[in-house]
């Protein structure tokens, strides 16, 4: 069983750093491992293509925009939730493309490969200014979701 | 923790959006303006910043072209400071640039271009059911190959630089790692699957070899007719369908082509300044006004903003002396005034003119009879130039796609020169002064501008390729690249204007691109599509 977990975002659009924060902790407390790895995706959705190849299951962490719910907002939720097929829009590619749509498309493309247990950590965020500070209430948000993912992956470890 | 019920997408992250609004008169572009629709204001963020502080912030700015950004960042510093670069260091400078820029072209090729020529606007050509067969987006049969190739070459580019995109492994003085033997053989393993899963049997079908012996444009009509391979490969399929589609016909631009060059040889930058280095690149930098090459002068690169929403500065601004972007209040398309400011891109002028970058530029000073032996030497493009009657659309996606092979062989030359014993780093003295970092992103000339001053950085100026081909009209009023190739273009039909989308396409511009096309009489909007 290998799990791959992917952050998104820019780390000098303030709390959009989040999803990438997640990936710096992770590394911190156990970094790759055999059966773990750790990508920082950055705004390169496309790249979700690659990264899934080897992976039994897969856990992305994203921030997400008008929820209508408070920052910090956590959201867990299974990709297929969130799944939009790149043909709706088909002429955003490459610079315009975002993780939903390349998953999308590596469903089509890999076949029996695709992993059939992909998860998602949203955290609501408001503040995405030209800036590289973090807010603390998304930070904490953050903190929780490192601890939500060493649970899981200690659950896989055990089962 | 509380699961919710969700509808919504996540943050869109593109690099940013564009407008192209055309006019059209009789079917035919009268008029082009195009508007960067988002202010970016990377450089704010770094001013009164450590200096390094472009090595982490720069490459971030795109989730495509992040190690060009490195490239400029450690090379602006590497000016600024006086460092010491070793063999190795330039090496692997150059290889993650290589890598970045040849995985660009088969994604940039199938994803982004090829799909437009399945457009039923081709239907009525006989060579347009195999172009739909093979490049229809996500179900063509050689789409698929050729997306699936483009994830090797970063392979090599994260073997060294720890992941890509978005690393920070070049830093001023060198390269922070230390490939193993492993690691190099790791590499020559995974190009090597590049080149025979896509390159030579998908993409040319021939040898690389065999493609570089090609010195002119009869030379490559004539390679298209040596064999049913030659001829049935994506290339192939690409040079004839192309023509047989007239997309040579359209798309001319500026005639006016700028590189900055890239690749800094190993033995000739090892103490790096700005003047000594055009010598010293592989890749050769130049201005070419339609007739003749020139020697590159960063001093000659200037910006005007008489068209776009930044205020404080005057037109003509060399970027060192350009203050930190200070945004003006813009308006929504519809509400622009296209005589006064529509852009949030900049119009960058070389010596005055508006000039094109990219791998036409590229290819075109590869042409230039005064480059040195250790540059490239490439006669075919300047005469398909000439014989093809100039910048088009056809011609510029086939310099995209002619750099493959070159590249190819470049980085495999290049990882065999690396001394695992030798250094990689040296640890410079920081100092207070100018500096000039460029590279030739996938899409073209990229620098940096960076000023250190009492120990933090007090101006930081990055100018992107897709600011010199979208930037809007000068101080002077002259048009942009992307607006001046699409005047003249001939529209077959005003609801679906598939040539405007392949002009701007063409260029490769890093911008999410939306086309609104008016009828030039009635000002009503005729049709409005994303490309």
């Amino acid at each position: 069983m290998k799990t791959a977990i992917m952050g998104f975002g820019n780390p000098v659009r303030s709390d959009d750093a989040i999803g990438i924060y997640v990936i710096e902790e992770l590394h911190k407390s156990i970094g790759s491992t055999d059966d773990v790895s750790l990508f920082d995706m950055g705004t390169a959705a496309f790249e979700v293509l690659f990264g899934l190849k080897g992976h039994d299951k897969i856990i992305l962490v994203d921030a997400v925009i008008n929820t209508n719910e408070p920052i910090g907002t956590l959201f867990k939720v299974p990709a297929e939730e969130v799944l939009r097929a790149p043909e709706e829009d088909p002429m955003v590619f490459l610079h315009g493309m975002k993780w939903d749509q390349a998953l999308s498309y590596a469903k089509k493309i890999m076949g029996d490969s695709y992993p059939e247990d992909i998860s998602v950590y949203l955290i609501a965020i408001d503040n995405t200014k030209l800036e590289v500070d973090l807010s603390p209430t998304v930070k904490e948000a953050g903190d929780k979701v490192v601890n939500h993912i060493m649970h899981e992956l200690k659950t896989l470890k055990v089962s | 923790m509380a699961v919710k019920e969700l509808n919504i997408s996540p943050v869109g992250r593109v690099e940013g959006d564009l407008d192209v609004k055309v006019y059209i008169d009789e079917g035919k572009v009268t008029k082009a303006h195009t508007q960067a629709a988002m202010f970016r204001g990377f450089e704010k963020i770094m001013a009164g910043k450590d200096p390094q502080s472009g090595l982490i912030v720069t490459p971030r700015i795109c989730g495509i072209c992040g190690g060009s950004h490195l490239y400029c960042a450690s090379s602006a510093l590497d000016t600024a400071w006086g460092t010491q670069l070793s063999p190795n260091a330039l090496l692997l400078r150059a290889i993650g640039q290589a890598t970045e820029t040849i995985q660009s072209i088969p994604r940039w090729f199938y994803a982004i271009f090829a799909t437009d020529m399945a457009n039923k606007k081709f239907a009525n050509k006989p060579l347009y059911k195999e172009v739909v067969k093979r490049w229809s987006a996500y179900v063509g049969e050689t789409f698929q190959v050729g997306l699936t190739a483009s994830g090797l070459p970063v392979q090599v580019y994260a073997l060294f630089g720890g992941q890509w995109p978005h690393s920070s492994y070049m830093v001023p003085g060198g390269v922070m790692c230390a490939p193993t033997l492993k690691d190099i053989t790791r590499a020559y393993a995974i190009m090597t699957q590049f080149k025979n899963d896509w390159l030579e049997p998908v993409w040319l079908g021939c040898t690389i070899e065999r493609y570089m012996e090609i010195k002119s444009w009869e030379d490559m009509l004539a390679w298209l007719e040596e064999s049913d391979s030659h001829k049935n490969s994506d290339l192939g399929l690409y040079i004839r369908a192309g023509l047989e589609f007239g997309l040579d016909k359209f798309g001319k631009g500026v005639e006016k082509f700028l590189a900055f060059g890239t690749y800094l040889h190993k033995d000739m930058y090892n103490n790096p300044t700005i003047e000594g280095r055009n010598k010293a690149l592989i890749s050769p930098s130049g201005f070419f006004d339609g007739e003749n090459w020139h020697e590159f002068d960063h001093l000659k690169v200037s910006e005007h903003v008489k068209h776009s929403w930044f205020g404080d500065q005057e037109d003509g601004l060399h970027p060192w002396d350009e203050p930190i972007p200070t945004p003006v209040k813009s308006q929504p398309l519809h509400h622009s005034d296209f005589d006064g400011k529509y852009s949030w891109a900049k119009a960058p002028r070389y010596d005055g003119y508006a000039a094109e970058a990219g791998p036409l530029a590229r290819c075109i000073m590869a042409g230039n009879p005064a480059n040195l032996e250790h540059q490239i030497r490439d006669p075919f493009f300047i005469d398909a130039y000439r014989k093809l009657g100039g910048a088009s659309v056809f011609t510029r996606v086939l310099a995209r796609v002619h750099e493959a092979p070159r590249i190819y062989q470049l980085i495999n030359e290049w990882l065999g020169q690396i001394d695992l014993d030798g250094d990689f780093y040296n640890k410079p003295v920081e100092k207070d002064g100018k500096g000039f970092g460029a590279t030739e992103a996938a899409r073209g000339a990229l620098a940096h501008w960076i000023e250190v001053k009492d120990g933090v950085i007090k101006n930081y100026q990055v100018m992107a390729p897709t600011t010199w081909n979208v930037g809007p009209n000068d101080g002077n009023d002259n048009p942009g690249p992307i607006e001046a190739a699409l005047e003249g273009t001939d529209i077959e039909d005003v609801k679906d204007p598939v040539e405007v989308g392949m002009v701007a396409r063409s260029f490769d511009s890093c911008l999410v691109c939306t086309v609104h096309a008016h009828d030039e009489k009635s000002g009503v909007e005729l049709s409005k599509f994303k490309i």
